[in-house]
């Protein structure tokens, strides 16, 4: 069946064209909240969470041919607010930053590499991080992150180049730092 | 051109290999589970949706749990406030009226005592009880702000069999810190309440998750003496007509906890009666006590005899006791069948053009189908009501009967599961209530 279809399905209350929607995004999901969360346990949490107000609004949903950006939007909006709560719970100092996982096959230096990323990344406004992210690691296109963070093509396409300048030179930076 | 360069990131080859990195993770096999869970939970959190799973085993109960709309008086709210550890308990109990007058009248019995079991800490802080029922009171303390999701489950009363239970599954904030619940046991047809209630449960998000997990295990004393002697019983047996189906009101029975009226309905009525819209007690000041809204609220001791439950004025001590009620819904006996073609996904037969099939669908769950209905109702009196249509049994066109394990319903969508087997279309599914309506002013004084 067509995602449309099953969208329009799932809408109507049928949970078998759900489950099929959801399993469809599942890798995407999961990775996306990894990327916010930066554990296993939290992104799987995530992904449960999301699932189920997703489950909760599926009538709300508008255009059923957007599930998927719809989707990914209820899984960023959880994500944000978890990672908003963390740095509360922990006064200010934003644990994610520093905490490497371990599972990486790279070596050394391409870890290094990846760290700095992810804090120059990191170090950006929430709404350019957001679009590098969904951009570059997670693959969306331009339309895409349009409709998932629900603003024009036009907004995305500024953001994106504001959030590479940036990017472009905290790295700078930081590689004169790390000479 | 720089700008379109841009956004391909080329000059940033670091973003290309953290794309990479990012499709390398790899991700972990329980996905599928934690996806089906959250389908779960999406649907007990459901606020205005209210799921009624149809238990056997407690056959002679109807159990309803509505969205409750009364607001706890401020005056009562003040009263209580000023006794230490009940303050908390107001806000589960301000659909009943008759709980919150035992509540102010320190009726309560106080209990604490507490189980800790995985960082979760139960507490059974007291219970009202009389000779109808007993409802237990009790706090979640989560000790060490780890676990999410967590309800009471498997409640058992050992040492008394004969008991039906219910208990509300209750929505958590990810953050809680203290939860507060009631259980209710109704005692069935002359079962003692004993000296000691022996509670055993179990806390976890769900039925499957405590499987394995610790019982928290209580021995609450139960002070008989408080409510000894304290029932009182009006013979009521008139017969009142409306639209010409016959309804005998027998005994009336006011308990401390809750009023129960029996009901009868003349077996020769050309219409079945289902619910009564607004039945009430009145007292000689004109104030009104309705039936009980959350928890059990009623039991169906034969097909056309049940006892109804009001909360009750018991405390008030009334003078004058008014039985009043305007409208009750109910059906023609001959509209009660609902006959659905599976093959062709239509209605052969309804009790009007207001009820549709939308849809057969397959749960992702468990593999069962689901019958979509759609219920086009604008009556005014219906606008906080989810209707519960169908009577759990149903069966296919040999004539063998089944059984529907679970029903759901979303404003004006309803949906029946059935098991998957092979059936003989078309299947009969019967109508256990209906928006179509009686009319008629029953006015009987009891006292």
């Amino acid at each position: 069946m067509d995602n449309e279809l099953l969208a329009l399905a799932a809408k109507r209350g049928d949970d078998a064209a759900f489950y099929s929607l959801i399993m469809q995004h599942r890798e995407k999901m999961y990775r996306i909240a990894y990327t916010y969360l930066k554990n296993e346990t939290d992104a799987l949490e995530a992904v449960q969470e999301a699932t189920c107000r997703a489950y909760m609004q599926i009538r709300k949903l508008k255009e059923p041919s957007y599930f998927g950006s719809w989707l990914i939007r209820i899984l960023m909006n959880y994500c944000a607010d978890e990672v908003k709560r963390r740095a509360r719970r922990n006064g200010g100092r934003d644990a994610a930053a520093t905490n490497v996982e371990s599972h990486t096959a790279s070596g050394e230096s391409a870890l290094l590499e990846k760290v700095l990323l992810e804090s120059a990344v990191e170090q950006l406004d929430a709404n350019y991080q957001k679009v590098i992210q969904l951009k570059y690691y997670h693959d969306l296109t331009i339309t895409e992150i349009a409709r998932t963070l629900e603003k024009p093509e036009g907004t995305i396409k500024t953001w994106l180049h504001k959030a590479l300048g940036g990017l472009r030179q905290r790295l700078e930076k930081e590689s004169e730092h790390h000479g | 051109m720089d700008e379109k360069r841009n956004y391909d990131g080329q000059e940033l080859p670091l973003l290309d290999a953290m794309k990479e990195h990012i499709e390398q993770l790899p991700v972990p096999p329980q996905i599928d589970e934690v996806i089906r869970n959250g389908m779960q939970l999406g649907r007990q959190r459901r606020r205005h949706r209210v799921l009624t799973r149809m238990t056997s085993c407690i056959a002679s109960l109807l159990i309803l749990v509505l969205v409750a709309s009364v607001r706890f008086s401020p005056a009562v709210a003040a009263y209580v406030g000023d006794i230490p550890g009940l303050r908390s308990f107001v806000q589960l109990i301000h659909f009943d009226k008759g709980l919150q007058l035992a509540l102010e009248n320190d009726y309560m019995q106080h209990v604490g005592l507490s189980d800790e079991h995985d960082g979760i800490k139960l507490t059974v802080d007291g219970v009202l009880a009389d000779e109808s029922r007993i409802i237990v009171f009790y706090t979640l303390d989560n000790m060490d702000g780890r676990k999410r999701v967590m309800n009471v489950q498997n409640v058992k009363l050992v040492n008394n069999q004969h008991t039906s239970i219910s208990h509300g599954a209750s929505d958590f904030g990810e953050d809680w810190v203290s939860k507060q619940g009631t259980i209710e046991f109704n005692l069935l047809d002359g079962a003692g309440i004993p000296d000691t209630l022996d509670l055993e449960l179990k806390v976890g998000k769900d039925y499957e998750t405590v499987a394995n997990g610790p019982i928290w295990k209580f021995a609450i004393p139960v002070d008989k003496v408080k409510f000894e002697g304290l029932k009182e019983t009006y013979d009521i047996n008139q017969t009142v007509t409306v639209e010409g189906q016959r309804i005998t009101i027998g005994t009336l029975t006011v308990y401390p906890t809750r009023i129960g009226l029996e009901v009868v309905y003349d077996s020769a009525n050309t219409k079945k009666l289902f619910h009564f819209d607004d039945i009430r007690i009145e007292d000689e000041q004109g104030e009104t006590f309705g039936t009980i809204n959350n928890g059990v609220t009623a039991s169906n001791i034969s097909e056309n005899r049940l006892v109804l439950y009001f909360q009750s004025n018991y405390f008030r001590k009334p003078d004058r006791l008014y039985l009043r009620a305007n409208s009750i819904r109910a059906l023609d006996k001959n509209k009660l069948e609902v006959q659905l073609d599976l093959n062709r996904k239509e209605l052969l037969s309804r009790p009007d053009e207001r009820l549709t099939l939308d849809d057969i669908g397959i749960s992702a769950e468990n593999g069962q189908s689901i019958l979509v209905f759609h219920l086009k109702n604008d009556d005014p009196l219906d606008k906080d009501r989810q209707y519960s249509l169908f009577d759990s049994k149903y069966k296919d066109a040999s004539g063998q009967s089944f059984e529907s394990n679970m029903t759901g319903s979303t404003f004006d969508s309803f949906q029946y599961y059935i098991k998957k087997t092979n059936y003989q279309s078309p299947l009969t599914l019967t109508i256990s209530d209906y928006p179509s309506r009686i009319y008629g002013d029953i006015n009987l004084r009891i006292k």
